[in-house]
This record gives C-alpha cells, structure tokens and sequence, in this order.
C-alpha cells in the first residue's frame, strides 16, 4: 500500500467517526470526478451539482459501512451514478425532456454552449480548441447514456476497466467492449462534424 | 494483403483500446507494439484512437467544479453532526480504538472450536503490533518471552508459568476451562501485522497464528501440527468482552456494557468466516 493510499484510509476512517474534517479533505478527493459523471449523465449544470451535491450527502451517510472492499472512488462514483439515474427518472416522469439547443434571437436554434472558453496566449488557438473540445461534448451528449457514461469514467483519472466495471455493476469484458462501442460511435458522429 | 494478415489485423484492432487503456498484460502489449510497427494501417488507427481518448479527456477535464458545491454539502454535514465534542455513537462493532477484548479471544473461541478437532488451542501475544510492521518483512519469530509482565495481559494475573513452555513435561493434559476474557493489547489501525505463537494445553502442538489485515477483515493464517486453518474475521470492538456462548452455528458475544453481538459460523475450504448477524 502506498502512502498517499494510507493516508487516504485514515482520512477516511476518522471521516467515519464523524471527523468533519476528515470528511471535507475525502470530499476534494472525489468531488470532481463525481461531478463529471453526474455533468455527463445529466448534460445539464444545474442538475449535475444537485445529483453531486446529493451524492455527497450519501456518501457522508452511508460512510461508516463502508468496508474498503473497494477503492472510494469507485464507491463514491457508484452512489453518483444511482443518484444521476434518479434525477433523471424524476425528469422523465415529470415530463421534462433535455435540450441541447436554444432558440436564438432571429428564431434560428443555437447549440446550447455549456462551458465558457478561456483564453490562453494564442486567442486563436484557444479557441479553436475549446470549440474543438465543445464539438466534442456535444458529440458525446448525443451518445446514448451507457455510452456517454462509460466514456466519462474512463476518462477520470486512474479508473481501470475492474473499478469502472464495480461502478456499472458490468464484467471487465463488456466493459471492455462497451467502450470499443461508445469510442466507434463517437468517431462515426465526429467525422461526420469534421471533427476528427 | 492476405487472410492472414487480415486476421492478424483484426485480432490486433480488438486489442488496441485496452492497448491505450494500459489494460493489457506485457505479453499482449509487445504482441501490438510489434504489429503496429509493421502494420501502417494500424498504426494509424491507434494513433486515431489515441487522439480520440485525448479529446474525450479534455472535454470531460474542462468542466469546472461548481464554487458553492462543497460548501452546500458541508451544511448538511455540520446540521447532521452539530456537537463534534460527543460524535454519534456507532455501533460497537465499529468502534475502534484500543481493543482489548473481542477480536482475540473470538478468534481463541473459533480456533478452540475449529482447529485440531476440538482440542482446545491457547493463544498468547507475544508482541505488540510495533514489532511485527509491514516494514519488517523479514522479521523472524521474536524470541518467546517468559517475563511474568508479557503473560499478565492475557491471563489476567492468574497465569501459570508452566503454562508458557510448551515442552514443559508439568504442562497440564485435561481439558482447557473456558477462556478469560482478558486479552493483550491489539493493534487498532489495521495497518499492522502480528504474529503470535500457539501452545495447545498439553504441548503437543505448537503453530504460529499470522494476523494480516486485508482492509477491514483480520484475516489470521494458522499453520500447527493438526494440519492448516485460516480465520476471517470482520469488526473489532472497544468493550470488553464478558461471555460468549456458541450454540447451532451461531455465536453470540456479550459485552461488559451490556451490548450483544451474534455471527454466524461458516467454515468453507479451511476458511472461517464469521457474518455479523
């Protein structure tokens, strides 16, 4: 066991005896890849901090049974995602539907920009890349939501396909394979944005 | 190209996600390196690859965490835990601080029922958990120590000292009396490991019982002369221990303060586990 993982663990466990503290340090851990999750499930800001912010909540709860059978972030991405499905039950049940498109002032539908571009030394270059990497969430909230998912965890740092498949509840194998799938149709809807 | 090199291809375009991913073991990653060098049409479609994990990265690392998000979640934390000077008690099966009764005289009880088919086996701490760190891999069995201070802990003061050699030809050959409850000092981290050496009553067996902590379960390794067991064991609890009954496969313990706590036994391929009921 390395260190930074011992001291994780005793973070967490003084977090389970009630060491706000110790929580508030285990949250900076697991409180961005969380968040990117909930963002990539949900497609909406609002929605993904609410689903966050809940998941949070949860975890603070049901920490004292956490056995460290697993790592937190597996476990902590696992209560964001259960909760993220339950947001978007709720959405589905209330009627609401997600768009991804505004009307603008003439009448014409504009995509909806959901980050703001830096700029960087190069204006020019910046932009073209924060609008390559807009095209690019935007390809992805058009992959269907297991597709988008997976993508979005293999993308948080240091999740092997074992932890993404405890998050899923899948087998390394069809982890594997869903993300040969979510990659093939991403490329397919970015080559046809000349994108990539 | 031929039907060979078509399949070869194909095994190799399977393999070049997890390639990218780090997922595939030495053998598989030098079986695509080599291909890919060879391979101009693969090589292109992993370098693709590549630049599409990098896009996903960036697009996925682009998005700000939201500046309210940790302080709306502290909130509810401080309103559900007001006063920190007396934290929420949790149960006993999960206080942990220094453990002085439950863990190792449950594992006496277990070894005394499971182990060597009914002999009773007696079990003394011979060091603390300092000695035995999981920086000391090569630390061999510690010199067995006699003082009558390393043996009060467990005995309680009623400790015989012929009782400690498991040579000794005055070691008494009846039947054990049921286990006190006074037990050595136990590490509480879960980080440490810790040896202890097993004498049965009438020193015809002798075994070293290897503790090891595997995130929250003790998982103790008993290698003696009747043969080879290992115990699981989950929780550890801060009050002492008064009495235990065993009855029907299900264990029960008391502790001084009044709280119970039962486990079911189940013995699978010279694994014990205990499940809290």
């Amino acid at each position: 066991m390395s260190r930074d993982d011992r001291e994780l663990r005793s973070v967490i466990k003084r977090a389970q005896r009630d060491d706000e503290q110790a929580f508030e340090t285990l949250m900076r851990v697991v409180e961005t890849p969380m968040y990117r999750l909930a963002l990539s499930m949900t497609r909406q800001r609002e929605d993904a901090e609410d689903a966050t912010q809940e998941a949070l909540v949860k975890l603070w709860r049901t920490l004292p049974s956490y056995r460290f059978e697993c790592p937190i972030l597996p476990y902590a991405l696992q209560i964001t995602r259960n909760t993220a499905l339950d947001l978007l039950r709720r959405r589905r049940a209330r009627g609401e539907t997600v768009s991804l498109t505004v009307e603008g002032e003439d009448g014409e539908t504009v995509a909806l920009d959901i980050a703001d571009p830096d700029e960087s030394a190069d204006p020019a270059r910046a932009y073209a890349s924060e609008e390559r990497i807009g095209e690019v969430r935007r390809a992805m909230d058009e992959l269907p939501l297991e597709l988008r998912e997976i993508l979005t965890l293999r993308a948080i740092e240091g999740m092997t396909y074992g932890q993404i498949g405890e998050v899923l509840s899948l087998e390394e194998g069809t982890v594997k394979s869903r993300l040969s799938r979510a990659r093939k149709k991403l490329e397919e809807i970015l080559k046809k944005r000349n994108i990539f | 190209m031929s039907k060979q090199d078509r399949m070869a291809c194909e095994r190799i375009e399977r393999m070049l996600g997890a390639f990218v991913d780090g997922e595939l073991n030495s053998r598989q990653a030098a079986a695509v390196e080599k291909h890919v060098g060879l391979c101009p049409s693969c090589a292109r479609k992993l370098d693709d690859l590549r630049t599409l994990s990098s896009l996903v990265a960036d697009a996925v690392a682009d998005e700000p965490l939201p500046p309210t998000l940790r302080a709306s979640v502290m909130r509810v934390v401080r309103t559900e835990c007001p006063d920190r000077e007396t934290p929420r008690r949790a149960p006993h099966w999960r206080r942990w601080g220094t453990a002085l009764a439950c863990s190792l005289c449950l594992v006496v009880v277990v070894l005394a029922l499971i182990v060597g088919g009914g002999d009773k086996m007696m079990m003394e701490g011979i060091f603390d958990a300092n000695t035995m760190a999981p920086d000391a891999p090569d630390a061999a069995y510690p010199p067995y120590d006699k003082s009558e201070n390393a043996n009060d802990s467990y005995y309680g003061g009623d400790h015989d000292a012929d009782y400690d050699d498991p040579t000794s030809p005055e070691a008494p050959d009846e039947p054990m009396a049921p286990m006190e409850p006074s037990l050595p000092e136990l590490p509480t981290t879960g980080e440490e490991q810790m040896r202890y050496m097993l004498h049965r009553q009438d020193g015809a067996a002798t075994g070293v019982l290897d503790g090891e902590w595997i995130g929250e379960t003790l998982r103790l390794t008993l290698v003696a002369q009747t043969g080879e067991a290992k115990v699981a064991y989950s929780g550890w609890s801060e009050a002492r221990l008064a009495a235990y009954t065993v009855q029907d496969g299900v264990l029960t313990l008391t502790y001084e303060d009044g709280a119970v706590e039962r486990f079911d036994f189940d013995c699978e391929e010279g694994v014990l586990w205990l499940t809290r009921k």
